[in-house]
């Protein structure tokens, strides 16, 4: 028997059958020692960048929660996670990383010929911090035939998470806010009872569809909140806005495209 | 080790205001040679004394390979993909025919530096990619779809 039959997988099934029915889904790794390698060097980073000790190895989720003990709020917050996201992108492959650590749900999603974001935006929430992510979607702009993978690297839920409006309720607020531009107020209580906190665990990824309203607040838990959030689609889907030579990498080509795009050039 | 000598390619870009969304003005032609004259730098190289420049959507000339050859530039740094870009279409010909010339090509903005035949590959697939993509997304209403940041 080849590799190339593999037996359903019933979990993956029912998440992407959330996905396409609510716009998002939850999923766990399917690699998490790859999970467990990223979050690892993440917090060895973060804590070598703010210059503190840190624990033995089975203390890396505490020692990402309690972050914020060695990061004054504010301007110097802004400044290490921007240090923090340029140190990981340099020394480490995070795109690979994250795609192989979800790839079973990802690879149904996207295929087999793969765009990785070349830079992952990594979210430092501190207690308290009152710059949370402004209510927003990606899609338009980005291509809506991406996907967004949201990483938390400790446990997230309550408001050290994110608030996700699925898809019957972004396009309710959608409609509302054409139809009654000038209802701030109604607006902000029409998102208030759509808008669902997100329980992440660590260990899991959060996928969702671009066209999806998205944002967080004030985070008013005791303890920091650390993700990454990056974006694959499929390499001849349609585009956004963005530039795909500056915005997207190859991640993944099936040997057919490396075939095709060969005779192209020796025959075209 | 020889210092490699680099011949810098140039993008004149069609407004000098707001040449994309989210740059509020073009860099001046002084501006990305310098910036070209320090990737050359960081590689080990310096800048040919001659640069060469592409019109925003026209492309790149042909010509440019005797420039290479006149040069004798054993690399090429282009500020961006974009000089090589003819409408939609990234003219692939003769970005393969300037890595046949060379066997080193950096791009600037997008921070990519092709030294070996298979990161060039794997970059030429990006571009024939984009080609095909592009083309099928020509349409105005998709345009205006994705362009459209009023929805809310």
């Amino acid at each position: 028997m080849t590799g190339c039959h593999r037996p359903r997988d019933h979990m993956a099934d029912d998440a992407l059958a959330d996905f396409e029915s609510r716009g998002y889904c939850v999923v766990a790794a399917t690699d998490p020692a790859t999970l467990d390698r990223i979050r690892a060097a993440l917090r060895d980073l973060a804590y070598e960048l703010v210059g503190a000790p840190h624990g033995s190895d089975d203390k890396v989720g505490a020692d990402l929660d309690r972050l914020h003990q060695h990061v004054a709020p504010g301007e110097a917050a802004t400044a290490f996670r921007l240090t923090l996201t340029k140190a990981m992108t340099e020394r480490f492959d995070v795109g690979r990383d994250v795609f192989t650590a979800f790839e079973a749900p990802l690879a149904r999603l996207v295929g087999v010929d793969v765009l990785a974001q070349r830079v992952p935006n990594v979210v430092f929430q501190p207690p308290g911090d009152p710059r949370p992510t402004e209510l927003h979607r990606d899609a338009p702009a980005n291509s809506p035939y991406e996907v967004v993978v949201w990483v938390p690297f400790v446990d997230c839920s309550g408001t050290k998470s994110m608030y996700l409006l699925d898809r019957a309720a972004s396009h309710e607020v959608l409609a509302f806010h054409r139809e009654h531009h000038d209802d701030p107020d109604g607006f902000r209580r029409l998102l208030d009872a759509r808008a669902a906190l997100m329980a992440v665990p660590y260990g899991s990824a959060l996928l969702f569809w671009p066209g999806l309203f998205h944002g967080s607040l004030v985070n008013r838990e005791t303890e920091t909140r650390l993700s990454l959030n990056t974006r694959f689609k499929h390499l001849f889907a349609p585009l956004g806005m963005k530039d795909p030579f500056r915005y997207f990498r190859i991640l993944h080509t099936s040997p057919l495209t490396r075939l095709g795009l060969a005779f192209e050039r020796e025959e075209g | 080790m020889k210092a490699g000598r680099f011949l810098g390619v140039l993008l004149e870009f069609s407004s000098a205001v707001n040449p994309e969304p989210g740059v509020q003005r073009a860099p001046t032609a002084a501006e990305q040679t310098r910036a070209l004259e320090q990737l050359a730098r960081r590689r080990g190289g310096v800048l040919v004394a001659t640069t060469v420049t592409a019109r925003h959507g026209e492309g790149l000339d042909p010509s440019v390979l005797d420039v290479v050859a006149a040069e004798e530039a054993d690399g090429v740094l282009l500020l961006s993909i974009d000089v090589l870009r003819r409408d939609r279409r990234i003219d692939v010909e003769l970005f393969e025919r300037l890595w046949a010339a060379t066997g080193e090509i950096g791009l600037l903005i997008e921070d990519e530096h092709l030294v070996s035949p298979p990161s060039f590959e794997h970059y030429m697939i990006l571009a024939m990619a984009m080609n095909h993509v592009r083309a099928r997304d020509a349409t105005q209403e998709w345009a205006l779809f994705v362009t459209d940041s009023g929805r809310l």
